[in-house]
């Protein structure tokens, strides 16, 4: 349907999340629009990228440094890891200022459905961080939903019995939102890990 | 665009663009549904949890051209305690999986709907013979959809009314000493698994917990039963992998 150079790139573009074939379309017909520089540029960025960036050693987030600045940071809480599914969790946590341990990122979650089990995540990698005596609590960042709660259920199950406390992010409702508006699984959460005030 | 009401049980769900999610729904009178809820990963979004898998729902949707839109979701049935339990989580995965699989678009699916409602509504409240009930609920799917297994004459030759304990996926059920040669890969069941396997299939939501059973068969019958399955479907079950994480 279309030249080989278009549809290449559209094969390319329509692999990436989120973006379907039509969406792939409008992107390749906008690229061959665009001038020569703009092109190039976008082009030497995902080459830099895949070049310069790498995956942190110890707690697999990206990094372009030899490990990355949350592990080398020297200030940070050793004894507490922080669980997350993906390398962009660790900037939520980061933005609310209120954490100082150390990461680690799984690479996904746990998903029966789509055949995902542990054995595709780094969970051995973190076990490996718990052989030392040092970390005494494991949070359980991941996703709010079903995949990620299987993943925390299953952690807990693995680490628990090594003597080191498994906690999970509380669930409840959304600030600034409406109670009336909260569907009962949410409103049934918050309530367990409703706190004293 | 025109408004619809539904029953549905949400099946899984796909991640689309930025903050949405396609929801795959199986209804009974419209069979599978393919849903796009806006805004639904957001953390403020007004659907929250009410579209996650295993959630029981009252819907209303806009019929789209290829993909419908949810307009409101009520949550009948959460099954919260299958998400919050592992093992409930792993075995309720399979049963999903398979729904999807065996519902199409715009077709009737009152049976496997039911099917599916009463399996989920039973592992609720089991913490025991989990594996039990997922072997009940395939091979009553496969029968909904048309492949009951043989088990009262040898599925090979249709004649021999005595068959022996192989089990032929490919046969779809017992084989007798005559027809032994013709499947190399069937199964071979122990006693215990041949004498309960017509029970095991004639096994009801009322009846089944009452059924007397080793561990070591439930397991049997449902590798057995998960053979036959994937063997329907064309391709293994992905989420039966995981049933011993
Ligand atoms: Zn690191
Ligand atoms: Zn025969």
């Amino acid at each position: 349907m279309y030249a080989t150079p278009v549809s290449n790139l559209i094969d390319e573009l329509s692999k990436m999340p989120g973006i379907g074939p039509k969406s792939a379309q409008r992107l390749a017909f906008y690229l061959l629009k665009a001038s020569q520089e703009d092109a190039q540029k976008l082009a030497e960025a995902i080459v830099h990228l895949k070049e310069t960036v790498k995956f942190c050693p110890v707690c697999y987030n990206v990094t372009d440094e030899p490990e990355c600045e949350f592990c080398a940071d020297t200030h940070r809480d050793d004894t507490i890891i922080c669980v997350v599914e993906e390398a962009n969790d660790i900037v939520s946590m980061e933005k609310t200022g209120e954490y100082r341990g150390r990461y680690h990122v799984l690479g996904g979650a746990i998903s029966p459905i789509d055949g995902i089990g542990p054995d595709d995540l780094r969970i051995k990698e973190l076990l490996k961080r718990l052989e030392g005596d040092e970390v005494a609590e494991i949070i359980v960042a991941t996703n709010p939903n079903i995949e990620g709660e299987a993943t925390g259920m299953y952690l807990a199950k693995l680490i628990k019995p090594l003597g080191v406390t498994v906690t999970r992010l509380a669930s409840g409702l959304p600030i600034g939102g409406d109670l009336e508006y909260a569907d009962e699984v949410t409103l049934g959460s918050a309530l367990k890990g409703r706190r004293e005030i | 665009m025109p408004l619809y009401k539904t029953k549905g049980i949400a099946l899984n769900t796909y991640k689309l663009g930025e903050a949405d999610k396609i929801i795959v729904l199986i209804s009974p009178e419209r069979g599978k549904i393919r849903a796009v809820a806006k805004g639904v990963r957001k953390t403020k979004s007004k659907f929250g949890s009410r579209l996650e898998p295993f959630t029981f729902i009252d819907l209303m949707l806009y019929e789209g051209k290829n993909l419908d839109i949810v307009n409101q979701a009520e949550i009948i049935d959460s099954f919260k305690e299958i998400r919050a339990d592992l093992n409930k989580l792993k075995y309720g995965s399979v049963m999903l999986e398979l729904a999807d699989k065996v519902s199409q678009e715009n077709e009737d699916s009152r049976q496997v709907f039911l099917l599916l409602l009463n399996a989920l509504k039973e592992l609720k409240t089991s913490d025991e013979k989990q594996a039990l009930l997922l072997a009940i609920f395939e091979l009553k799917l496969m029968s909904v959809i048309g492949f009951s297994p043989h088990i009262d004459q040898c599925a090979a030759c249709g004649v021999n009314t005595k068959p022996g304990n192989l089990f032929s996926i490919k046969y779809g059920g017992l084989l007798c000493a005559g027809c032994i040669d013709r499947d190399p890969a069937a199964i071979p069941l122990s006693n215990e698994s041949l004498n309960r396997l017509p029970e095991v299939i004639k096994a009801t939501s009322h009846s089944w917990k009452d059924l007397d059973i080793s561990e070591k068969s439930e397991n049997d019958i449902l590798k057995l039963a998960d053979a036959f399955a994937a063997y329907h479907m064309d391709r293994p079950i992905k989420s039966s992998k995981l049933l011993n994480i």
